[in-house]
């Protein structure tokens, strides 16, 4: 082949040739479909042929099954027409494997060829082990921006590909890709341990030559080789860690998106059936409802904690007592809580809070009672200590709280 | 002898808030930091209430029923709300959970009264009008899970996420078709 006519034509087809492969997104294309493709892109029409022919002549395009006219780009060409134009393919994590054994091998040679003295197969297996670290680092760089496009991809918002396919794309580079990737190039894994050997033979080599005296350019070859392959491994390692973070916010995404999709069909498939108790509590969102407590005042759980209470219920209904006499109620006046809590605080130390509100003003409404043990509480002169759990009956509740032992607090002074 | 009560700053709106059942998330600022900053000290609170207070490790915080409390009709209808809304949003070819978390809906374009097939679902959980779809959305609001603008457009938050773990939870069962094979 004459690579000047081949780069040559390449450059003057060019349009042809990325046409053919868009055309056939990767498979064969019949002859008709090739000539009209040509066609588009010469000015005489007899010339399309001739352009037809030039290309399998070079061998950018080739027919893939003999006896048939269906024709496709070569591998290296359409790998050229991809690196040209990012169009990146992920490839499988498994190639790398193919690589390194191939790695193996050249090193394994190599020593070899170093105790036998034989210097031309060393140099020989120094440039397959170069070839080898190119590969895998092409490869590698290839898959890291075929990663990065999907990930584009998917984030488009006017993509022709449905989101479902992206998303379904996401999953397929993270299941296929990056998690068996990861689990090969973990430090126990089978390229750490490939990369360790090969670089322990290749230095093995080296100071083998470099005491039979060899020439310095064969043992620095070889010494370079050692070096390309601990660069090549780092370059897997980045490789790796940079696809990984680019894909990995969005395949959680794109799990939980297609989870919580396929789990609501299942549930509204079990629901359509009446089926729904088959899935038993795992259909279940708890959520705290507040209890039916007695209603002591409109902020009833509140005033339950500032008081320390348990539990409120009602106790028995009052015996209902006619009288002529105007209302009692009309007469009292409210209850003073403060001076309520005054008349406390003179009475300390108290063994039980609640036992002598009630009993130092009987008749008062609960909603009080816990006023007055509430203020008690708070305040800074007065010392708490709960104690056992008791019960304790006020007109028309009874109140389950710990027993509150009353002192008065000891401030100390400056 | 004494019990110093050294309450965290905001305790007594949370306790309000949570008491409801509504569900504390960062939407809620202070309150929602009081909380997260003083997780134990609220725990030790709820636990003298006789109340269990959520682990907040999804970002949210919410009181848990009693323990035997059972499956309730009403926390049903809000899963069926849902379930029904976010199989809407993949129909369209959206991404459910973000679609859900980042946009606004507008309640007269809803399709849980307007398709037949979902009319059918509501109606088998008492849902069937809009007044009383009306009032779900109005609970899902009460308990925290969306934000009800003028009564006419929805916005989620956070705490809608619970409902996602349900749902994800469903995901290997078979379908009932594949079940009875």
């Amino acid at each position: 082949m004459n690579p000047i006519g081949y780069l040559g034509l390449f450059q003057a087809e060019w349009r042809v040739i990325v046409e053919v492969l868009d055309a056939g997104q990767g498979a064969p294309i019949d002859y008709g479909l090739l000539q009209q493709i040509a066609l588009r892109f010469t000015s005489k029409k007899n010339a399309s042929g001739d352009v037809i022919t030039k290309l399998i002549e070079f061998g950018i395009l080739e027919q893939p099954l003999s006896g048939e006219t269906v024709y496709q780009l070569s591998g290296l060409a359409e790998s050229v027409v991809r690196q040209l134009r990012r169009d990146h393919r992920l490839g499988l994590s498994e190639s790398i494997q193919g690589y390194i054994r191939r790695l193996e091998g050249a090193t394994l040679n190599l020593l070899n060829s170093a105790h036998a003295y034989d210097l031309p197969a060393v140099m020989e297996q120094c440039r397959k082990v170069y070839e080898g670290v190119r590969d895998i680092k092409r490869d590698t760089q290839n898959n890291l921006q075929a990663v990065r496009n999907i990930v584009t991809d998917a984030k488009k918002q006017d993509a022709v590909k449905s989101l479902k396919q992206r998303y379904a794309e996401v999953m397929a580079a993270w299941d296929d890709y990056v998690q068996p990737l990861g689990e090969m190039i973990d430090v126990h894994g089978a390229f750490a341990e490939a990369v360790s050997l090969s670089v322990e033979r290749l230095r093995s080599a080296e100071a083998f030559l470099e005491a039979r005296g060899a020439l310095m350019t064969d043992v620095d070859n070889i010494r370079r080789a050692g070096l390309m392959v601990l660069d090549m491994s780092d370059h897997v390692l980045e490789g790796f860690r940079s696809a990984r973070d680019a894909l990995k916010p969005l395949y959680e995404r794109a799990r939980l998106n297609s989870r919580v999709t396929r789990g609501v069909a299942v549930y509204l498939e079990y629901l359509q059936k009446d089926r729904l108790d088959e899935l038993g509590d795992r259909v279940d969102l708890p959520i705290y409802r507040k209890p039916g407590v007695a209603v002591v005042s409109d902020n009833a759980a509140l005033q339950k904690y500032w008081s320390m209470v348990r539990d409120i219920k009602h106790s028995a209904p009052p015996t209902i007592r006619a009288s002529r006499e105007p209302s009692a109620a009309q007469k009292t006046p409210p209850f003073d809580v403060r001076s309520a809590v005054a008349r406390l605080k003179k009475s300390l130390p108290v063994e039980n809070a609640f036992e002598w509100v009630v009993e130092m003003f009987p008749g008062i409404e609960t909603e009080h009672v816990l006023d007055v043990i509430q203020n008690a509480i708070a305040d800074r002169a007065i010392a708490v200590c709960r104690q056992e759990e008791t019960v304790t009956l006020t007109q028309r509740h009874v109140i389950t709280a710990r027993r509150l032992n009353l002192e008065k607090k000891h401030v100390k002074r400056a | 002898m004494s019990s110093a009560l050294n309450l965290p700053d905001r305790s007594k709106d949370v306790i309000d808030r949570l008491t409801r059942g509504y569900h504390l998330s960062i939407e809620d600022g202070e309150d929602y930091a009081d909380v997260q900053g003083n997780v134990d000290a609220y725990r030790e609170l709820f636990d003298a209430m006789s109340l269990r207070l959520s682990d907040g490790k999804d970002g949210i915080f919410y009181l848990l029923p009693r323990e035997g409390a059972g499956i309730s009709e009403p926390s049903k209808r809000l899963v069926v709300f849902i379930a029904i809304f976010t199989e809407w949003l993949a129909d369209q070819g959206k991404d459910t959970v973000y679609s859900l978390m980042n946009e606004c809906f507008d309640v007269r374009d809803l399709p849980h009264l307007k398709e037949g097939e979902y009319r059918h679902k509501m109606d088998m959980l008492d849902m069937g009008t809009e007044e009383k779809m009306l009032r779900a959305i109005k609970n899902l609001e009460t308990f925290g899970f969306l934000t009800l603008i003028d009564n006419e457009l929805i916005r989620f938050r956070k705490p809608v996420s619970r409902f996602f773990f349900i749902f994800d939870g469903l995901a290997d069962e078979k379908h009932i078709a594949e079940g009875d094979e």
